[in-house]
């Protein structure tokens, strides 16, 4: 039971919205009370030192980890937590399957399925969850499969793709869902330098993209400033900083920022 | 070796039919196997304490008594408890329940096997929890159950000589019967030997090595 | 290439509605703790005894 906490957030609520959650491991605090909101169509990047808590953001909005503590809104309704009698309970899997289709997630390590190629990969989840047709299945992701450049590879197996191939069919294959919101999990990091570039020409395509909200935990610091509406620098389970990607690349208000980010620009 | 050939001509219809028996066994203890393995292995895995302890009390009793005594159980017991088999049905039924716990076990250890970043996608692709099997984990689990399974069919073919000692007429059962009347008893014993190994590594090695082949190409690998 | 994205995105929104109107929840049969040794045992690491 939720008291506190509304049962929506009526029209005009933002695309995704933390509302004091808290996350522990056991003794470990690794979410303390956060507040976030993410606009519609808004791009958003997570940054910060590891073991910060930003990967652990993504996970428990697609429902990879439950919260113990607080609400999560997705386009206004609670994801996390369900109405009954006019109070919040905890949501169960009917009702987290049906959110859990607004949201779509790419990961460090791709996570393709090796025994399918690359156009099944995209066609599993629009044909048996979606339920739609093979024909209009197989034009959707030849079509997402040629946008991200594969169109010669659609007949491989992952096993026969490069890192960089292999992320972009698990960009087609999120995509494939039409999520409202698709979150990127460190998407370079298991990638080879040389490959990074077309993975992030990709996400640079979607992001003049209007029906695509996006949430990105990454390392690519050069990348993040230049596609992010607003950047957040965590540190130990808080948002220490948040802003625009100028004001906080260039003129960081707090201490930690200023220590992280010259850490991490001195190394690049 | 004249002696022999003498002996198999006398003898080597019988063991013909032995082993058509004892093939028969191992095929339907086989399928029960396979049945029980694939059921209680995932029951194994299931969050309703109920469901999983049904299934571990299951693997435990099957894997920590005796398939014999198991066997005579299922033969002379569970008739003064009204069900009542035929002793070839009470057959391959107790190799079948026993090595299926073993089964159970492959296939837990399987689907456990199956990198948690492929359960994190089809929960990020909202695919209920029979789709992510079927489609899935159970594809990727088969192929790395396969080798242990080739090895557990075979203990399998091995354990079906115990039905001979509720008389199933298997081909143990023959080589016994035909030892009893002429005493030739390396003729007799070793005759069985040679096709016991000949079932096992003629036709179920490779044929479990085939099928391998054939789903790893299937699943993809190169 | 530029595609449509938004067609897709209305026609998947309209699939969902339907899919969810006749579909019941299949969860309640669910594994738990999956992958949370992944990499650790390994079927053929079983030892197998068919004891007699």
């Amino acid at each position: 039971m939720k008291e506190n906490f509304p049962l929506n957030l009526g029209s005009d609520a933002p695309m995704v919205r933390f509302s004091k959650v808290t996350k522990c491991y056991g003794e470990l605090t690794v979410l303390d009370s956060l507040d976030l909101d993410v606009q519609q169509n808004e791009i958003v990047s997570i940054i910060g030192p590891s073991g910060s808590g930003k990967t652990t953001v993504l996970r428990m909005l697609m429902t990879l980890e439950e919260i113990n503590d607080g609400v999560i809104y997705v386009d206004g309704q609670p994801l996390t937590h369900m109405p009954k009698n006019n109070e919040l309970i905890k949501a169960n899997e009917a009702h987290l399957r049906k959110m859990r289709n607004n949201i779509g997630m790419v990961f460090q390590h791709f996570n393709l399925f090796p025994h399918m190629t690359a156009l099944g990969n995209c066609m599993e989840a629009p044909m048996h969850v979606l339920g739609m047709s093979r024909t209009e299945a197989l034009a959707r992701s030849e079509e997402l499969l040629e946008m991200v450049g594969l169109a010669d590879k659609i007949h491989e197996h992952p096993a026969r793709l490069s890192g960089g191939q292999q992320q972009r069919v698990a960009i087609a294959r999120a995509l494939a869902m039409r999520p409202k919101i698709l979150l990127f999990d460190e998407v370079t990091s298991a990638l080879d330098p040389e490959v990074i570039g077309e993975v992030l020409n990709v996400i640079r395509s979607l992001a003049s993209e209007h029906s695509l909200t996006m949430l990105m935990v990454t390392h690519q610091m050069g990348f993040a400033r230049e596609i992010s509406d607003r950047i957040c620098f965590f540190y130990e389970g808080k948002i220490a900083e948040e802003g625009a990607p100028q004001q906080i690349f260039e003129n960081p208000q707090n201490e930690r920022t200023r220590q992280f980010l010259s850490a991490v620009l001195d190394a690049n | 070796m004249q002696h022999y050939l003498e002996y198999l001509q006398a003898y080597g219809g019988r063991f013909v039919d032995g082993t058509l028996v004892t093939i028969q066994q191992t095929l339907l203890a086989a399928l029960l196997a396979i049945f029980v393995a694939a059921l209680f292995g995932m029951m194994r895995l299931s969050e309703k304490w109920l469901i999983r302890g049904t299934s571990i009390v299951y693997i435990e009793f099957f894997r920590g008594t005796s398939l014999l005594v198991q066997l005579y159980w299922i033969f002379f017991v569970l008739p003064l408890l009204g069900v009542t088999f035929d002793k070839f049905t009470a057959g391959f039924v107790a190799v079948g329940l026993n090595l299926g716990a073993y089964g159970a076990e492959l296939v837990r250890g399987s689907i456990e096997a199956v990198p948690k970043g492929q359960y994190e996608a089809c929960h990020a692709l909202n695919m209920s929890y029979y789709k992510r099997m079927r489609r899935i984990i159970l594809p990727q689990a088969l192929l790395l159950m396969l080798p242990p399974w080739g090895n557990l069919l075979i203990e399998l073919l091995k354990g079906t000589a115990l039905v001979s000692l509720i008389s199933v007429t298997d081909l143990m059962f023959e080589a016994k019967q035909i030892n009893g009347t002429t005493y030739l008893s390396a003729e007799s014993f070793g005759t069985a030997l040679i096709i016991y190994y000949l079932m096992a590594r003629v036709v179920v090695s490779p044929g479990m090595r085939a099928f391998e082949r054939y789903w790893g190409k299937k699943m993809g690998r190169i | 290439m530029q595609i449509d994205l938004s067609a897709q995105y209305r026609r998947t929104r309209e699939l969902e509605k339907k899919s969810y109107d006749d579909e019941l929840p299949d969860d309640t049969f669910h594994i738990d703790n999956i992958g949370a040794h992944s990499g650790g045992i390994m079927p053929h690491q079983f030892t197998i005894h068919a004891s007699a």
